[in-house]
């Protein structure tokens, strides 16, 4: 139904802003671990999002000649690994300092994962207000003929 | 006279059509405001309605002579007149090619919100009115 698909559309980014934060959180959590499975520090996570094309309902009734069509929100294209290189610390006394004493720290730079978690709180907000708004000419319809 | 009972607010359904589909466009670009390569739309429809209303004014008759021949004012038919959706291509606002400039889009999703509201109102008046005259003005 079109007028739930409104929702959809801001519903689909609290999603990915929210997926945003949790890698942010994942990202400054392990900012210090310098052990993972692989054997070597843990590396940066990145969300990326892309466009969700319009349904096929409405893909198909455009094709059919009604010149409109509103997409369908946003989603996370996926979760890829940022391969830039390890932060180097001197620290002879860490068991994983290897034979000059230098540690590999993750590269994790938390400046910049806090002022992602500002821009993706910032975009949660800016998806409520535009949810609400929705919302308020929903139930402002409803009044119609009343 | 039972024909144009409902004329006035057909075209405010219209309106109402256009600001619905704008809310969408918007909630749309503001969803998409982080979006790498993502172009913002926006819907017209004010435009063209006005146009269609004032076509009278403006247009002259073309003189044809034979079916095939067009006419030189192209202003549409007000019934015809629909919410479109444009996709603005031309611009970037950021590197990563998104052009969408959320503080524009929440304005314009405050002005939208009140517009919707405004035509309710106004449809609601409407309906009134033939309330009103249903019952003899009691």
């Amino acid at each position: 139904m079109s007028f739930l698909n409104a929702f959809n559309i801001s519903g689909s980014a609290l999603t990915a802003q929210r997926m945003r934060m949790d890698v942010v959180a994942q990202n400054i959590a392990n900012a210090q671990s310098t052990r993972t499975a692989s054997g070597e520090p843990y590396r940066r996570q990145v969300v990326t999002l892309s466009e969700n094309k319009a349904s096929f309902k409405s893909r198909l009734s455009a094709a059919m000649g009604e010149e409109r069509t509103v997409g369908g929100g946003v989603k996370v294209a996926g979760i890829e690994t940022d391969m830039s290189d390890f932060r180097l610390e001197y620290d002879p006394t860490h068991p994983d300092a290897d034979e000059n004493g230098y540690v590999r720290y993750p590269n994790v730079n938390e400046t910049a994962e806090l002022i992602d978690m500002m821009a993706a709180t910032r975009a949660f907000d800016a998806n409520v207000t535009a949810l609400n708004s929705m919302k308020s000419m929903m139930l402002k319809a409803l009044e119609i003929g009343r | 006279m039972i024909r144009d009972l409902f004329s006035s607010t057909k075209y405010i359904e219209k309106g109402l059509d256009a600001s619905w589909t704008r809310n969408q466009v918007i909630s749309n670009n503001i969803a998409n405001a982080e979006t790498p390569n993502f172009k913002s739309s926006r819907v017209e429809f004010e435009d063209a309605f006005r146009r269609a209303l004032n076509a009278d004014e403006n247009s002259f008759e073309t003189k044809k002579t034979r079916p095939q021949h067009r006419d030189f004012s192209s202003t549409p038919d007000l019934d015809s007149v629909r919410a479109t959706v444009v996709k603005n291509d031309e611009s970037s606002m950021r590197m990563d090619g998104n052009n969408v400039d959320i503080d524009k889009e929440n304005v314009e999703l405050a002005k939208n919100t009140f517009y919707y509201y405004t035509l309710v109102a106004k449809l609601n008046s409407e309906f009134t009115k033939l309330r009103s005259a249903i019952r003899e003005g009691r």
